[in-house]
């Protein structure tokens, strides 16, 4: 079969040259990639469409639908998956978009043939016409992973083409083999409940799922499930195995480094040294040299040097000083004044140095090691191990956290999780505004501040797991090879992020600041400063003026925080404060999330709880910080 | 490939226990797995009901860390309870794979 490799410039040239015949070239409308988490299918994807989406190193990433195109022809990213069918949510999407996919582009991880292998052939048995990435060929070679590639080609039915998706090897070929997509061959043990099935739902995809007992295929069609999955699903491992045994070679190494350092991040006695020493390492990068170096250079020297003071002038040039357009535009609450100053003097800094970092991690395959060692200690509040990846990406933002909460097994835990983080889990942007004012204090109340923080996400979540009905489901996790991110793939995965977080922080900011600003010239802010005196003055030991703050914390918390930037407060004020902050009421962004994935009833429980949790550990902060 | 024998290995050898009892470097065939989802999962990991995986650490109180091929896998100790596993000894597992 000859396959060029030139790249095909528009999908119109896509297919000439390639007189195959198997393949109706107007046929092609909708290619799919589909394959197991972590195998480069978002690589692969951006190869294909020239945008990028995210790439990383963590199962479940990928929870968002990615489409792009390809010449005229779309093409759809799929969440990772094992398999297809409707365990979870991310399978029920992958499913349903490879069931309307006219080609399949199945990436299969070179390395882990025998756990990939096992989708590929279901895609075969669905009768998709499809072509296999054989990707991560290089370090497939690299840790003595042989595969005959002609081989598997024969006996799958399909084009299998190496590549390196990471560095472009092997992606043109890719790409011109589209045309030569075709359906392999299946496993006869079925054909003839399929042929029939398939006459009765209408394709042979969607018959398949309904032998394999998929509740909601079968619904649809009106037809009773399948019982025959295990037989099936067995029968189908035992080929898997079969074409494994026949196209891998592996030339057997001894443990190697990785391996050690892979079992070293999950025993505790050295994982948990480990995990500290990374958050040594974020502290000083992110504390030290971000939030006391550069946001200090930003902040002061740039913004409130320069800036402000420029905005101030030009804008009380057209509006008189105190006039309400004033306040709004150049006020205290300034959309032109406050709003910069903190988006680029502060948060914007942090919240790079933070993704940039949180990159490293999950394209380093260092968090599911994570999620193994933290098993034990997650239990106790009602999770397993794998809720470490929401909550660490609840670090970055709680919106992307609560998404990613699906991954989880059961209700119970997503709805452990979710208030976990609503509550007791500071965003990237929150953590950079704290951690700016925290600079001002010694370490010491920075230490409380965390220790406090995780006090309460013990206790509300062992709470939650006495109260909550149901099971947690266990562990059960496959850990992706270690490897050492590439840059190129960190920073543009990070810049992605902090700019999509930007626009929406910007947005959220700007919208509070006039909101502030109209309280403050309305005289509304007077008002709620005085009546919440008792609780900001009496309970927290607070200011009056901190009702400001809460008050812009209904918009953001780290909107919220600013709001104490401006106060002359002591340390331990600084600690309540913060404290009482961290814990108000989620953002509106996540907000609108949490409504979305868990409802109205879960959503005002979540909101007047947080409150109260919030303004209950203030008090107590503020008594034992000895304020009073 | 070097075969080790019984005897070498200095404690009672489990027949037929849960993957909870695995300590590392012990191979294992896995008889049954007591749990719906795990099963299935398991399957497409590569690790099924007859499959052979070696313990490569066990996480006090924690998750069994398993080798399949050369795919890692973290079970939590909850399921590694409710599968069912039988002892191998190291070696035979792949002159029977290559055999099969």
């Amino acid at each position: 079969m000859p396959r060029s490799t030139e790249a095909p410039k528009s999908a119109d040239a896509l297919c000439h040259g390639h007189p195959t015949g198997t393949v109706a070239r107007e046929g092609v409308e909708t290619i799919v990639l589909a394959g197991n988490p972590n195998v480069g299918k978002s690589v692969v994807f951006n190869a294909f469409t020239g945008t990028y989406v995210d790439v990383s190193n963590f199962p479940g990433t990928t929870v968002e639908l990615t489409r792009g195109r390809f010449g005229d022809i779309d093409v759809v990213d799929t969440p990772g998956v094992y398999g297809v069918s409707s365990f979870n949510d991310e399978e029920r999407v992958a499913r349903d978009i490879i069931l309307t996919g006219d080609v399949v582009v199945n990436v299969v991880d070179a390395v882990h043939p025998e756990r990939d292998l096992f989708l590929t052939l279901q895609l075969v048995d669905m009768g998709k016409r499809m072509v296999v990435a054989l990707n991560m060929a290089d370090e497939a070679r690299k840790r003595g992973v042989g595969i005959d590639r002609d081989l598997l080609e024969d006996l799958l039915g399909v084009p299998v083409i190496e590549t390196v998706a990471v560095s472009g090897e092997g992606l043109e070929n890719l790409k011109a083999s589209i045309c030569e997509a075709r359906v392999g061959h299946p496993g006869h043990d079925i054909e003839a409940q399929l042929v029939e099935m398939a006459a009765r739902v209408g394709s042979r995809a969607e018959a398949l799922m309904v032998l394999e007992g998929d509740p909601i295929v079968s619904e649809r069609h009106g037809v009773e499930p399948g019982t025959g999955r295990d037989a099936i699903y067995l029968r189908r491992r035992d080929r898997v195995n079969d074409i494994c045994g026949h196209v891998v070679t592996e030339t057997k190494q001894g443990a190697s480094f990785s391996t050690r350092l892979s079992q070293w991040m999950m025993h505790p006695a050295t994982g948990i040294p480990m995990l500290l020493g990374l958050m040594y390492v974020m502290w000083v990068v992110l504390g030290q040299w971000v939030a006391g170096g550069l946001v200090g250079v930003l902040e002061e020297t740039l913004m409130l040097g320069y800036w402000v003071p420029f905005v101030e002038d030009a804008v009380g040039s057209v509006f008189a000083q105190g006039s309400v357009l004033f306040t709004i535009l150049a006020g205290e609450f300034g959309v032109l004044t406050m709003t910069p100053t903190y988006l680029i003097g502060v948060i914007l800094p942090l919240v790079t140095g933070f993704y940039l970092l949180l990159s490293v991690l999950e394209d380093s395959g260092y968090l599911p090691r994570i999620a193994a060692l933290a098993d034990r200690s997650l239990m106790a509040v009602g999770l397993n191990g794998r809720a470490v990846i929401p909550l660490i990406l609840g670090l970055g933002c709680v919106t992307m956290g609560t998404l990613t909460t699906r991954i989880l097994g059961s209700k119970r835990e997503r709805f452990i999780a979710t208030a976990l983080m609503a509550i007791a889990v500071p965003c990237s942007a929150q953590i950079a505004v704290i951690a700016g004012l925290m600079a001002r204090t010694g370490w010491l109340y920075s230490a409380l501040y965390v220790g406090f923080l995780l006090f309460v996400f013990g206790a509300v979540g062992a709470v939650l797991n006495k109260l909550v009905p149901g099971q947690s489901t266990d562990l059960l996790i496959d850990l992706p090879s270690l490897r050492t991110p590439r840059l190129d793939n960190v920073v543009r995965k990070s810049g992605i992020k902090v700019w999509n977080f930007m626009k929406e922080v910007t947005l959220f900011f700007a919208a509070g600041a006039v909101l502030i600003s109209v309280l403050e010239v309305t005289g509304s802010l007077d008002w709620i400063i005085r009546v919440a005196a008792p609780l900001t003055v009496g309970w927290l030991g607070l200011p009056a003026e901190a009702a400001t703050a809460f008050v812009m914390g209904f918009v953001r918390r780290d909107f919220g925080a600013t709001g104490f930037f401006t106060m002359n407060l002591t340390d331990a004020q600084l600690l309540v404060g913060m404290i009482t902050i961290t814990l108000f009421v989620p953002c509106i962004a996540s907000a609108m999330v949490i409504l979305k994935e868990r409802g109205w009833g879960y959503f005002a429980g979540l909101f007047a709880g947080s409150i109260v949790i919030a303004f209950i550990m203030g008090g107590v902060v503020a008594r034992v910080a000895g304020v009073l | 490939m070097a075969h080790i024998e019984d005897a070498t290995s200095g404690h009672v050898t489990c027949e037929s226990c849960s993957l909870a009892s695995a300590r590392k470097g012990e191979h294992f065939e896995i008889m049954a797995v007591d749990d719906d989802f795990a099963r299935i999962q398991a399957l497409r990991f590569g690790m099924s009901e007859g499959s052979c995986v070696e313990c490569v650490t066990r996480i006090p109180a924690g998750p069994i860390v398993v080798m399949s091929g050369r795919q890692e896998i973290a079970v939590g100790r909850g399921l590694a309870e409710r599968i069912q596993v039988r002892k191998r000894h190291h070696g035979h597992h792949r002159d029977e794979h290559a055999t099969s």
